[in-house]
């Protein structure tokens, strides 16, 4: 009888807990849980009305700033802009209410509206608001920028930005320029002028006057000088641009020596280059305003492309060491080189992305050029183009999208700008009056 | 007999008749033939044609392999004015935003007069049909002689506050017995689990049931479910570090099948910082309020399995790494 006891028990346990608990459940199912692991990738379809002009002047700024602010996130790949032919509803008044349902209906899922006007002082006053029209909530807090009415542009630019940044996480990149080889006249006489531009090819400006073969333009960090390499002493040589004074001068070159490839380092005071003499070409540090350079590398291979990682403490180059052309990692201080690209063809140019996480690089295999990505550790390579002839990648500000050239094949091949997204997607001409190389992005400017 | 020769004599004579006139026994008419136009040309004619050469180049003649480089004047470069055009870049322009205020609430229902009806005064209730003010009637002044009443003393009173109510209650009441200690359970002594499992299942019974439940969704109507979802989930403008950022993000929806917006709530997350779970998690607020405008089409009788809904965004297959 005692043996049968605990049988007992546990008989009345299972009896209760299924007699009274199952009902229980029942009636209490809880949260049903499910999970989404598949969506899609489109652009963002977005409202942006034309501006209201709060002053009779600022008829033509509202319209344009619009249309810069619409060029800008459609450019992007990431947006979409919404016709305004297709508009419902219309804003008549900078501070009015939204009428959400007349923007949902059309399924913009994002609103900007703003507004100009031409101060007293005749500065250009710009207001702007964006609105998560599904949710039916301002996105952020209103802006209002004031500068001159010949920036305009970077108004629209700086509108952009913003709206980007609430929308995507990430900085903007519209308010930069770039700085690029404009290249004119017949291929074997090849006229090549250092030039400014716009991210977006608007306001074309030249540096140099042509009579000297340009390359390989660089910017400061904060976008006040351009480093690049001339020939207007018939031997390479890296010269140091002020964009605001437009002056040049030579960074300093033994005799017979050729300098070239040089980019400045996260601190705007260093600069690494290439430097040949005698036939071997390695990596040099020295100071922009002068002093003893400091070899970093030192072999008999062709050691150049030396990009600094955003912390200014490692250098991504292309040596041929191996016996071809691939990427090394060393630190800012030289020494020891680690290999990081293993696939097949050759690599070069590489640039450090400013985020720190990935390299740019061309690649060239079985004939075919092409612009990719990589880990830093030289993991998850990707590439993004393929042609003729692609090279010369450069970041955009926030490390999203990568300009570079690309030159299409004959004797009236032409080199043109080109930007393609990191994941691959949203190739774009750049357009540039004639043809144009070596694009280089400023950091965003303040 | 001579019947059916009668009408196998009129038979064959229409049949005849209809061949005849018909043309059923005719072939069918072929297409017309492809025509060319010509024109006739004299002997002379012919004779001046062949008299032009042909367009045969003969003389070839090489050109020059390269053309001797020329040297042309090349117009003045267009280089910038210093100060103005690139001084954007030395002294900023353009200084800090100023944040503005939030912009107004959407306007109430308008007002149907357009200035406010003035302040009804004290003491006067609106009332549904006006009414004039009472005057005093002349005739009620006259004053009704009330009857003579006799002299009435005050009311007894006291000068402490006396409990009407006979007195029940005792004056002294003795004190409540102490508490008898309990003896104190053994720490090392278990619980009796058939106790303890009926407490519990009474109790879970007993708690109150919202409505009733219908039986639990298939499998069918959760994937329906989750590809509506789906649709409306855009990661293409989320940042890098957003799409490696996991967000469980709970709704309550209504009985329409809508998703109720003001119960969005984030939930949890996992990986990315805050500004990256806050992009996540807008991505998929946009998601389940879009697709859920015409409702998410979920059986109403099993209402109770779907009233709360969390859902977990994982955009590990969609990430750009």
């Amino acid at each position: 009888m005692t043996r049968l006891f605990p049988v007992i028990r546990l008989l009345a346990i299972g009896f209760v807990a299924l007699g009274l608990s199952a009902p229980a459940n029942a009636q209490s199912p809880g949260p049903l849980r499910i999970e989404i692991t598949e969506g899609v990738i489109e652009p963002m379809p977005v409202a942006v009305p034309d501006f209201i002009a709060e002053t009779p002047a600022a008829a033509r700024f509202a319209r344009d700033i619009a249309e810069v602010v619409r060029n800008d996130l459609v450019g992007s790949g990431l947006f979409r802009a919404i016709p305004s032919n297709a508009f419902i509803g219309q804003i008549s008044s900078f501070n009015s209410p939204v009428q959400y349902s007349d923007w949902k209906t059309i399924n913009a899922q994002a609103l900007v509206t703003g507004s100009v006007s031409v101060a007293s002082d005749g500065k250009l006053v710009v207001k702007f608001r964006l609105f998560d029209v599904f949710s039916e909530a301002p996105l952020g807090q209103g802006l209002q920028f004031a500068a001159t009415q010949s920036s305009w542009r970077r108004m629209g630019h700086k509108v952009a930005d913003a709206v980007y940044s609430r929308i995507t996480g990430e900085s903007g990149y519209f308010d930069s320029r770039v700085v690029f080889v404009s290249e004119s006249g017949p291929k074997n006489a090849r006229v090549k002028r250092l030039s400014i531009m716009d991210y977006d090819g608007a306001n074309v400006q030249y540096l140099t006057d042509g009579s000297a073969i340009v390359l390989a333009p660089r910017f400061s960090p904060n976008g006040d000088r351009v480093l690049y390499t001339s020939y207007a002493t018939g031997f390479p040589q890296v010269y140091v641009l002020d964009v605001g004074r437009v002056t040049q001068t030579a960074l300093g070159a033994g005799e017979n020596e050729m300098t070239f490839a040089p980019r400045f380092g996260p601190d705007g005071r260093t600069v690494v280059y290439s430097s040949s003499t005698g036939g071997n070409t390695d990596i040099f540090r020295r100071p922009v305003g002068g002093g003893t350079p400091v070899r970093l590398t030192n072999t008999p291979a062709i050691e150049t492309a030396p990009s600094f990682s955003p912390d200014g403490n490692r250098i991504v180059f292309e040596s041929d060491r191996s016996g071809t052309q691939q990427l090394y990692i060393m630190s800012a201080n030289g020494g020891s080189a680690q290999r990081i690209s293993r696939g097949e063809g050759r690599y070069g140019t590489p640039v450090w992305s400013p985020r720190g996480d990935l390299i740019a690089f061309t690649k060239q295999n079985q004939g075919r050029f092409h612009i990719g990505v990589m880990r830093v550790d030289g993991t998850e390579e990707r590439l993004l183009t393929s042609s003729f002839l692609d090279e010369g990648p450069s970041w955009s500000p926030n490390g999203r999208v990568i300009m570079f050239t690309r030159e299409t094949a004959g004797a009236s091949g032409e080199a043109s700008l080109y930007s393609v997204d990191i994941s691959g997607r949203n190739l774009r001409r750049v357009p540039t009056p004639g043809g144009g190389s070596d694009p280089a992005w400023s950091p965003l400017l303040p | 007999m001579q019947t059916g020769l009668y009408i196998s004599s009129v038979g064959h004579g229409a049949l005849i008749i209809a061949a005849m006139i018909g043309g059923i026994f005719s072939t069918p008419e072929s297409p017309p033939p492809d025509v060319t136009e010509v024109t006739l040309i004299t002997a002379a004619e012919l004779d001046a044609f062949a008299a032009i050469k042909p367009d045969v180049l003969t003389d070839v003649t090489p050109l020059s392999p390269t053309p001797p480089p020329v040297l042309l004047d090349l117009p003045e470069p267009d280089l910038p004015e210093p100060p103005p055009e690139l001084a954007v870049l030395d002294a900023p322009e353009i200084p800090d935003a100023v944040p503005m205020p939030p912009p107004p609430p959407p306007s109430p229902a308008p007002r149907i007069a357009p200035t406010p009806a003035p302040a009804p005064p004290e003491d006067t209730r609106p009332a549904d049909v006006p009414q004039e003010a009472t005057r005093p009637n002349p005739e009620a002044e006259s004053v009704t002689p009330e009857d003579p009443k006799e002299a009435e003393a005050p009311e007894e009173a006291a000068t402490e506050i006396v409990p009407e109510g006979p007195k029940l209650a005792p004056t002294t009441s003795a004190r409540p017995v102490s508490r008898p200690t309990r003896a104190r359970p053994d720490p090392e002594e278990t619980p009796d689990p058939l106790s303890t499992a009926i407490n519990q299942a009474v109790e879970e019974a007993t708690r109150p049931a919202p409505q009733p439940v219908g039986p639990p969704l298939t499998r069918g109507e959760e994937d329906a479910l989750r590809v509506s979802v789906q649709r409306c989930w855009n990661v293409g403008s989320l940042s890098s570090e957003a799409t490696r950022t996991v967000v469980v993000v709970a709704v309550e929806m209504g009985r329409d099948a809508k998703p109720i917006q003001s119960s969005i709530r984030l939930v949890g997350s996992e990986g990315g910082s805050d500004a990256a779970v806050n992009q996540a998690f807008e991505a998929a607020r946009r998601a389940i309020i879009r697709c859920g405008l015409q409702g998410y089409g979920l059986p109403e009788e099993k209402y109770a399995h779907w009233q709360e809904i969390e859902m977990t965004f994982n955009p590990e297959r969609m990430r750009i790494r």
